[in-house]
């Protein structure tokens, strides 16, 4: 989705993206630089946007409990589109690949139902 | 930290269903599991020799609290062996009932720990009644996953996941929404305060920790 999102809106590099993904890390791992990496991200967004990230950090710790627990297979859309990607960043490393088939021929996202444009 | 009103509603609304009897699970059970989960989940950055004692009290058989353990603390031990065995413990709408729970419990309490402010307590007391246990008004079926999900089916099959469970799914699908998307998933250009690429760098880090596949 987040290679979806900056195609769509033409942004490669979202504002604070770095302290962004640091924080969410830092939630997800337990990290000791938790309360520095916070109140750094609550400085740069203010209440209401650090609010909005926390949320969205919190709701993915539902989200992967709830595929990996069910053992959902990825989207075909999914499948057939991020081949490479996956291999470069070493995502098909990852135990949950064996609910997927991967044998999926890569192809264009417009190829697909739903469309994630409409 | 002032929680948006959206949020804080759906965080309201789940908590409180954790009370009801669900689909499998009565009120006390399911009180009994989201106080496992939360516990477990409170301490799974820790050794597992260094884990806190299991809550005193619950209702819950020792395979069934295992089971929410495991979900809440220690995700990188499920594969379809483990939930295999977990649903020939408990049964498989009783199973994603269970997953529904724990993931809940999960996104509240990570808003906590996100946040740094202490995350709301439990209902006090179950609400009385049996589980609903009605027949499903969709059908279901095998996509290959480790439990049966409606089918056909026009969307993310994230969306489907717990589709077995009504009521769990219920609960889950309204916290997360609130927390995610509010709506509009398919909008991938939104620009609501966090822009649609900020929301996905997060979603994204999360999920890397996790070595979520999907």
């Amino acid at each position: 989705m987040l290679r979806a999102s900056n195609a769509e809106t033409g942004i490669d590099r979202p504002e604070h993206a770095h302290e962004l993904e640091g924080f969410a890390a830092a939630v997800a791992r337990g990290a000791d630089d938790l309360t520095e990496r916070r109140d750094d991200l609550r400085e740069r967004l203010g209440d209401e946007r650090f609010a909005e990230a926390a949320a969205v950090t919190a709701a993915f710790h539902g989200y992967v409990r709830v595929a990996e627990g069910t053992g959902i297979p990825v989207d075909e859309l999914v499948v057939a589109t991020s081949t490479e990607l996956r291999s470069e960043l070493g995502i098909d490393a990852y135990a949950g690949r064996a609910n997927s088939d991967l044998g999926i021929s890569a192809r264009p996202a417009e190829d697909f139902t739903p469309r994630l444009d409409r | 930290m002032q929680m948006p009103e959206r949020m804080s509603d759906a965080v309201s609304a789940a908590l409180a269903a954790m009370a009801d009897p669900g689909d499998r699970w009565s009120g006390a059970e399911r009180l009994a599991i989201a106080a496992t989960a939360r516990a477990a989940f409170a301490d799974r950055h820790r050794a597992p020799w260094m884990r806190e004692a299991p809550p005193e009290g619950v209702v819950l058989t020792p395979e069934v609290a295992a089971i929410v353990r495991t979900l809440a603390a220690d995700l990188h031990l499920v594969d379809r062996d483990w939930a295999k065995e977990a649903i020939a413990v408990v049964g498989e709408v009783a199973y994603v009932e269970l997953v529904a729970l724990v993931s809940s419990l999960a996104i509240v309490d990570a808003f906590g720990e996100a946040t740094g402010d202490e995350a709301p307590g439990l209902p006090a007391a179950p609400m009385p009644g049996d589980p609903v246990d009605d027949e499903l008004p969709y059908d279901v079926g095998d996509i290959g996953a480790y439990v049966p999900m409606r089918t056909p089916w026009p969307d993310a099959n994230v969306g489907r996941a717990l589709t077995l469970a009504p009521s769990g799914n219920g609960v889950y699908r309204a916290l997360a929404m609130a927390m995610y998307h509010d709506g509009e998933f398919y909008d991938l250009a939104w620009n609501r305060t966090l822009s649609r690429p900020q929301t996905e760098v997060l979603a994204t880090a999360v999920s890397a920790a996790h070595e979520c596949f999907y």
